[in-house]
């Protein structure tokens, strides 16, 4: 089938990781290293930084994520009856033709419900 | 009739190749006389196997190159050239009339008024040369992953995006959906890169970043689900010889391209054309880097060549962005003309399909440079509130006209 | 392989995440390897792109310093 299609995918691949990664090390030869304790410590503007970045944050993305995961594989199923489309409407079932409909009405409102919770977004 | 320069990418490079490869077998046969298993060596050399394999890796490296050196900078040298005319002023002037030595550093011709093509080699020397950070208490091992990732994962777009009719890697027939697979990694490297540099401007610059571009994939992938009602294909040839004809309305020829945008699909058009102005971060939609408040985002403590290269990747991603545009919705490299003049009985094409294309996504570019210079950055709740609450229904919307349109016929 | 060892052992859970990416792409490959490309891309549209996203945001929701805290209880933070 199209595995042979897949094998400049493949090596495209393998030059696009070395690309980023040899540019990376090609660099050390050219650049001077030398680290100092002012030079390392967190940009914060000129200050001296305080406390850590990583704690617990109560961030409101977390919702969107959640509700992406779930678009994106309904997104597949779409994709897949766009695919099929064409041969549904010769089908004769109405049940086969509409009930997508029926799951992206459902969908969408529970959507709008869930995004209801996230209308102040501070951060 | 459409012709495109480069017919066949991996055929011209396979006679590169075994140019290539016969040099060095004949360099191996002479070696061979006082060193007897080296034409064993040189019989291996030319082999199928080694010659497909030496011809995809001159195919990959060209066009990587084509990519990254070429086009690279020239987009950013239009989006600089052209945001200094927006601001009226010149903008960066650098040019080979600036290099200090003989041919160019004539006197008669004053160094700051170049058209500046060369100041980007010139930063990326630079940045060459700065020395690389790591701040003391980010998380060294992904701190520097993170970069890679992103690199790479934008860079594999341009495995399956098609150039011309030609000029592509690989011309699978899922194209269109493993650049939207490449486009959507990078969300994870942003995140990843934002939490390591244990920095809060960058942490949310990467929460916001990956926030948006998800929200943003999604209406993309649905528009793309809308075209699919028409193309029944997601292979990027495919697709653009179907707008390759004109528009034929109720029996009459009208003298207007059959490109997806003129007809039921433009509201996929405008949804997805939003949602690639997202996903490759420029203003209106820049709150991520928002220099205002997150000074430079989630790339804030990147420097040397890792910040070059995080940054240059915006612009390839807006590159594969116009691409995908062009491809899906304008036609690809389907033109009005397609001149050619025969050398010998090559024919050789002066304005190929190539040179559609390119015009195109520099078109498509310099549009998005002109918009992301002229309005103002959309606070991070309306970004939300933007993808969630109109694309998304709009996207739906334009499948439902899709679906309706191949109902009636 | 080695990226899935590396979920398993890593203490930092967003190298953890991290690794989980990288196993899900190379999961994807074997799929391809199986003769279906749909899957694949698939895969890596799905589960490489959006689901260790939802994991990093998941730690960031909860205590960062768990695993060390065991160590030391009085920790702070």
């Amino acid at each position: 089938m199209a595995l042979e299609s897949y094998v400049p995918v493949v090596i495209f691949a393998v030059v696009a990781l070395l690309f980023p990664l040899g540019t990376f090390f090609a660099t050390r030869l050219f650049r001077p290293d030398h680290p100092t304790p002012l030079k390392d410590l967190t940009y914060e503007c000129g200050e001296v930084p305080e406390g850590e970045a990583q704690i617990q944050f109560h961030f409101q993305y977390y919702m969107f994520a959640l509700i992406f995961v779930i678009f994106d594989v309904a997104a597949i199923f779409l994709l897949l009856w766009a695919f099929a489309w064409g041969g549904l409407l010769t089908s004769a079932s109405p049940v086969a033709k509409f009930s997508i409909f029926l799951f992206l009405g459902i969908m969408f409102v529970a959507t709008q419900y869930a995004l209801k919770k996230e209308e102040v977004i501070q951060i | 009739m459409s012709a495109p320069l480069v017919p066949d990418l991996f055929g011209l490079c396979k006679v590169l190749t075994a140019a290539i490869i016969w040099i060095v077998q004949q360099i191996i046969y002479a070696l061979a006389g006082p060193i007897p298993p080296l034409a064993g060596l040189g019989d291996f050399l030319g082999t199928d196997f080694v010659i497909t394999l030496v011809t995809w890796l001159i195919v990959v490296t060209v066009v990587v190159l084509w990519v990254t050196v070429i086009n690279l900078f020239t987009i950013m040298w239009v989006e600089r050239k052209l945001y200094s005319r927006l601001q009226d002023r010149y903008g960066i002037m650098i040019s080979v009339w600036s290099l200090p030595f003989w041919p160019f550093n004539r006197t008669r011709r004053p160094t700051h008024r170049g058209t500046g093509y060369l100041q980007n080699l010139a930063d990326g020397i630079k940045l060459i040369q700065k020395e690389n950070i790591t701040p003391r208490n980010a998380d060294s091992a992904m701190f520097h992953i993170s970069p890679v990732l992103i690199a790479s994962s934008t860079l594999m777009a341009f495995a399956v995006l098609p150039w011309s009719s030609g000029f592509y890697v690989a011309n699978l027939d899922l194209g269109i959906l493993f650049i939207l697979a490449a486009f959507s990694l990078a969300p994870l490297g942003i995140l990843i890169a934002g939490w390591s540099a244990n920095n809060k401007y960058t942490l949310v610059g990467g929460l916001r970043a990956a926030a948006m571009l998800l929200s943003y994939s999604i209406p993309a992938v649905l528009a793309v689900i809308a075209l699919v009602f028409f193309t029944g294909s997601l292979n990027p040839i495919v697709i653009v010889g179907q707008q390759d004809r004109p528009i034929v309305l109720a029996g009459t020829t009208l003298p207007i391209p059959a490109w997806y945008v003129f007809g039921p699909q433009f509201l996929g058009f405008l949804v997805f054309t939003v949602a690639m102005i997202a996903e490759m971060e420029r203003v209106p939609f820049d709150i991520p880097e928002a220099e205002a408040e997150l000074v430079e985002g989630w790339t804030t403590e990147y420097s040397g060549m890792r910040f070059g290269i995080v940054f240059a990747f915006k612009w390839l991603r807006m590159l594969a962005a116009s691409g995908l545009i062009s491809i899906l919705y304008l036609g690809g490299w389907s033109g009005p003309v397609f001149a050619t003049v025969f050398v010998g009985s090559i024919p050789i094409p002066i304005f190929p399909e190539e040179f559609w294309f390119v015009l195109r996504v520099y078109g498509l570019s310099a549009f998005f440079v002109v918009l992301s210079w002229s309005v103002p950055r959309v606070r991070i709740d309306q970004i939300l509130n933007i993808g969630w609450k109109r694309l998304i229904p709009y996207s739906l919307l334009a499948i439902l006209i899709a679906a309706g349109f191949r109902v009636l016929g | 392989m080695i990226g899935s060892i590396l979920v398993v052992i890593n203490k930092r859970l967003v190298r953890a995440a991290f690794w989980l990416a990288m196993t899900l792409v190379t999961i994807g490959a074997i799929y391809l390897l199986f003769l279906s490309e749909f899957v694949f891309l698939i895969q890596i549209l799905v589960y490489a792109g959006a689901v260790p996203v939802l994991f990093v945001f998941g730690i960031m929701l909860t205590r960062r310093k768990i695993m060390d805290e065991a160590a030391e209880p009085e920790g702070g933070t």
